[in-house]
């Protein structure tokens, strides 16, 4: 209301402020900035120039003085079977564990929306999975698909289900699905969370007068909630991705890439290469073919931002 | 107005970044402290010349042994015996074996970190160029030692330079229950790996207990059972030279048959997941009759379950057409380049690889878990009385490394870190076949050794 | 109104417990693994879900044996400098790409988010290099400064997604009343985006309590370990695991976070209430 009275009379000598707002915004902009870029130019930017400079050497943990050779890493990586089934299982992890963390993400999340007893500590609990050190937690992985210990054996066996239990890290199918297990159950909760957090920024008005208009649950989720807190989905959808794909952590504990380098990913392999071997050149152009993924998701999340900026 | 009500959040931000990198500078400069200053006082007696050792600080990174007496020996009696009477600030970093790695290269790379560090395997050959002369202090060892074994030299020397110091070799045995062993009518450890496969086919057919061996991803059991029984047969990655490609072979095939059969009749599928733990815990929980480990076994069972240790006996793995082999992990004390005033971290590692102090840490508990590198640790040092341990007197000499029988080189190290001996192996246990396992671990060793 | 309770029960209470027992039941393995003794772990022929001879051993070796609460409290922290450190610099610069138009907004955005796309596997080696020449090897700064990089790029998208939605018309008119854009950033838009700082805040914090390769590099001494390297590190020695320190200390690393987190929840869902009031 006050704004409107203060606001009305318009005049000619009003314009050069509406210019000034705009390059004030400018210089503010760059201001607020710069803390976050120069942290992020001085960890990130230079080690990570270094690297790309690794990719195209033949560096190694001996090597005093590199030698430049071209794309000879990134040939060569495509030589090795190794590499190309480390290739196809990234995707197959990435793949799966997303779309099942998104699922469950969502449901968890608005049942958590919902209002009930003890609410904020089922909160809480559910995050467990989350807030434990994956390092840690997948030890636990480790012991709960252990070949002689799994309960899970355990209970197949015991209730008769089959004869013998499951082989879990043991056979290459198995594996995969041992290790995606553990990543959707460390995973949930956190687009849970998140999106829980954007479900609260809905407003409960406007779901309100569509179910007076006759809207049903199911219709004013799909055509209000989510549309509403949809960049927040994706948002986390894309960073998850971007995580996952670079996963390393919980293969390194519960496999190590194993059996015959069934569950090996790109990150591991890198590891394997870069630390174990010593062969950073090599190590660092492995790590470097997630690129080319990860830029189309960098595109697609500007090309999202322009659209929904304009 | 509006200049300072912009600029206060970022003045704040900017004092805060100001104070950090004040007090982080501050931080480093407590931490590091005078590294290097030279002490006065009297020169310390030493069999390499005098150093000054009096205030002087020396950090090593060490693994962490499953014998906790080995880690009480480096935290207490090292500090007490040594560190203390010299005057010398040591710290000591014992870190569990995969995690050693990460922080080595990572230290080497940056040009700063441990003073010394406990190598692992043919790692001096990753990383000789970055790794200062040990020389003086090895030959001394050596000889003070009785000469070390050719295994602990091979992985120790490159080119003819030492670039690390044997510290010891973790040998392995085949632990097993002499009374099932019995039950299936065997008297005797199997010699040969075709009787063993024959006698446990027998004990898994009468007790439900297999021979379990870790074929999985892990830097211990799995190629220190897969490489001397691919050796075993005559196969190998390359030959003698190390500049001609082996693997594809019918010797390699052999062996491969050879193992197919022992994993069908005698093992257990789950065995392909298994990594350096699994063994020892199916072992203790009675699900395996027998395996091949490090003395981790015998000695876990000596405390938590005497009747189980009575009934394991211990032997040294079985031989092929070609003979018997072992590979024992073998680790050394390496000084990087970048250490300055590596005088002290000298007469460390000398004095822990004295006899008279050797002697004293495998007395502590390790038994035969640790052995000496030369060759005094089997005889004289020897520092059980347990004639259980007697096999892994011989694994000084039994034991190859990475790459036989051609010297250890980085293209042989990376192709153990890439798993690619153990993977061919457990290709073959998964049902593929020898010709196609042989083939794919040929492609991949040719883009290793660049042949 | 009798329909709602069976109704409520299959809609709400049954999914609910059943995400609870899937989520939850590791948990309550690492605990019953950490109270039994070793010799019971490893024993086949019990029942596996219940301790029948219950232990305090491995916690015992865990605060007696280890430098676990040093590690705890340095965790404590890093993570909570890492953190501040963090949503300050995402606050600023995600209200600045949601809110402000310059030239190269987008372009900084985009940025920002490839900085996320490099893995951390192929980054410690190099950024030892880094820490090294600050000085800072071996000390909490080498985690606290380096975390942020971690950190800022989720928090700063996530940031900008919130302020976004807040109705840019609440800002205006408070410009037009002559407030200031930082007055109406700190007075209008920042209360309204709380929950989304809450969530970037917890987030940061979570990501610095787990975090694993940089403390592991970063440090040489166990006074400065994190509980993931120290735990990890101390309590799996040569090939034995010891399993129930291991999972006392996966736990104690864990719960006490969560029962932090459940007075947050409150006030996370608090700050959204207050909002809307205002709003």
């Amino acid at each position: 209301m006050r704004a409107e009275t203060r606001e009305r009379p318009v005049t000619a000598g009003q314009l050069p402020t509406i210019g000034e707002v705009l390059d004030r915004q400018g210089v503010l902009a760059y201001i607020l900035l710069l803390p976050g870029l120069l942290i992020l130019a001085a960890f990130i930017g230079w080690p990570f120039i270094t690297s790309l400079w690794l990719s195209v050497t033949d560096q190694s943990v001996s090597t005093s003085v590199a030698r430049f050779v071209g794309l000879e890493n990134f040939t060569g990586a495509l030589k090795s079977q190794i590499f190309l089934q480390t290739v196809r299982n990234t995707f197959v992890y990435t793949g799966v564990t997303v779309v099942f963390k998104l699922g469950f993400g969502l449901g968890l999340a608005v049942l958590m929306n919902q209002s009930f007893r003890l609410k904020n500590l089922a909160r809480a609990a559910l995050l467990l999975p989350w807030i434990v050190p994956t390092a840690l937690s997948a030890i636990a992985w480790l012991w709960l698909f252990d070949a002689t210990f799994s309960v899970f054996n355990w209970a197949i066996v015991r209730s008769g289900i089959a004869d013998r239990g499951i082989n879990w890290l043991g056979e290459g199918v198995w594996a995969m699905t041992s290790i995606i297990i553990a990543n959707i159950w460390r995973g949930t909760p956190f687009f849970a969370i998140s999106i829980l957090a954007g479900l609260q920024t809905v407003d409960r008005e406007l779901l309100d007068a569509a179910a007076v208009d006759g809207a049903s649950p199911w219709q004013r989720f799909w055509r209000i909630t989510i549309p509403l807190i949809r960049p927040v989905v994706l948002i986390v959808l894309l960073f998850s991705t971007v995580q996952t794909i670079s996963d390393f952590q919980l293969v390194y504990v519960l496999t190590r890439g194993g059996p015959a380098n069934s569950t090996h990913l790109l990150g591991t392999l890198a590891y394997d290469v870069a630390v174990r071997a010593g062969q950073l050149s090599q190590g660092a152009a492995i790590s470097l073919y997630m690129f080319p993924v990860l830029i189309v998701c960098v595109v697609a999340l500007l090309v999202y931002m322009r659209r929904s900026s304009v | 107005m509006i200049r300072r009500e912009i600029t206060t959040p970022t003045d704040r931000l900017f004092s805060r970044r100001r104070f950090i990198y004040y007090s982080a500078a501050l931080a480093a400069a407590v931490a590091c402290g005078p590294a290097a200053t030279p002490a006065t006082g009297s020169p310390a007696a030493s069999p390499s010349g005098p150093v000054q050792l009096k205030g002087t600080k020396v950090n090593l990174l060490h693994w962490t042994s499953f014998v906790p007496d080995e880690d009480k020996w480096f935290k207490e009696t090292l500090v007490n015996d040594w560190a203390k009477p010299n005057g010398v600030d040591l710290t000591i970093e014992l870190v569990a074996a995969n995690e050693a790695q990460p922080k080595i290269v990572a230290a080497l790379q940056a040009g700063g970190g441990p003073d010394a560090m406990l190598l692992q395997w043919t790692w001096a050959h990753l990383y000789a160029d970055k790794l200062s002369d040990v020389g003086t202090v090895a030959e001394k060892v050596g000889s003070d030692g009785g000469g070390f074994y050719d295994a602990a030299k091979q992985n120790a020397q490159v080119q003819g330079v030492w670039r690390a110091v044997p510290f010891g070799i973790t040998g392995n045995a085949v632990h097993y229950r002499e009374s099932l062993l019995k039950q299936a009518g065997g008297d005797k450890f199997p010699a040969t790996w075709s009787d063993l496969a024959k006698i446990g086919a027998d004990v898994k057919a009468k007790t439900k207990l297999f021979y379990g061996q870790a074929t999985g991803h892990s830097f211990g059991d799995p190629p220190t059972f897969l490489n001397p029984f691919l050796w075993s047969y005559g196969g190998s990655e390359t030959d003698e030279t190390g500049k001609k490609l082996a693997i594809n072979s019918a010797a390699t095939k052999d062996a491969l048959v050879a193992f197919k059969d022992l994993f069908d009749k005698a093992s257990d599928p789950q065995c392909l997941s298994w990594d350096d733990s699994s063994n020892n815990r199916a072992y203790a929980a009675k699900q395996i009759w027998a395996t091949l480990n490090g003395a981790s076994i015998y000695l876990t069972a000596l405390t938590a379950d005497p009747d189980l240790a009575k009934d394991t006996q211990l032997v040294l793995l079985p031989a092929g057409p070609k003979g018997q082999f072992s590979l024992g992990t073998p680790f050394q004390y390496a000084i990087p380049k970048y250490v300055k005033d590596p005088g002290p971290v000298r007469e460390l590692v000398s004095y822990i690889m004295s006899p008279k102090t050797y002697g004293g840490f495998m007395k502590t508990g390790g038994k035969g878990y640790t052995l000496a590198p030369y060759k005094k640790g089997e005889g004289e040092l020897w520092p059980s009385s347990d004639p259980k341990f007697d096999p892994f007197k011989k694994i000084g000499t039994l034991t190859k490394w990475y790459g036989y029988p051609a010297p250890p080189s980085p293209a042989a190290a990376e192709s153990g870190s890439k798993y690619i001996v153990v993977d061919m192996f457990a290709k073959v246990a998964q049902g593929e076949t020898p010709e196609s396992a042989m083939s794919w671990a040929e492609g991949e060793l040719k883009t290793i050794y660049k042949l | 109104m009798t329909a709602t309770v069976p109704r409520r029960l299959l809609t709400l209470y049954l999914p609910l417990s059943l995400a609870a027992i899937v989520l939850l039941f590791p948990f309550y393995w690492m605990f019953i693994t950490s109270i039994k003794t070793d010799r019971e772990l490893i024993d086949l022929n019990g029942l596996p879900f219940w301790v029948f001879e219950p232990t305090l051993e491995h916690y015992r070796v865990l605060f007696a044996e280890t430098g676990f609460l040093r590690w705890a409290l340095n965790t404590l922290t890093i993570s909570v400098v890492a953190t501040a450190i963090s949503l300050v610099c995402s606050i600023l610069a995600g209200y600045a790409l949601a809110r402000l138009r310059f030239r190269g907004a987008a372009a900084i955005a985009g940025a920002i988010f490839v900085t996320y796309l490099v893995p951390q596997t192929l980054l410690f080696l190099p950024l030892l290099e880094v820490v090294r020449q600050l000085g800072l090897s071996n000390t909490l700064w080498s985690m606290i400064l380096t975390y942020p990089t971690i950190l800022i790029p989720f928090s700063t998208w996530l940031l900008m997604g919130y302020f976004r939605s807040i109705p840019r018309e609440l800002e205006e008119s408070a410009l037009i009343d002559g407030a200031s854009r930082v007055r109406a950033m700190t007075q209008i838009v920042l209360p309204l985006a709380l929950p989304g700082i809450l969530s970037a805040a917890i987030f940061a914090f979570t990501l610095s309590w787990n975090e694993f390769i940089y403390a592991l590099v970063f440090t040489n001494s166990t006074d400065i370990k994190t509980i993931p390297v120290g735990v990890v590190t101390e309590l799996v020695k040569g090939d034995v695991y010891f399993w129930g320190s291991l999972m006392a200390g996966a736990l104690l690393g864990s719960v006490p976070v969560a029962l932090i987190y459940s007075f947050f929840v409150d006030k996370y869902v608090g700050g959204l209430t207050a909002g809307a009031v205002k709003g």
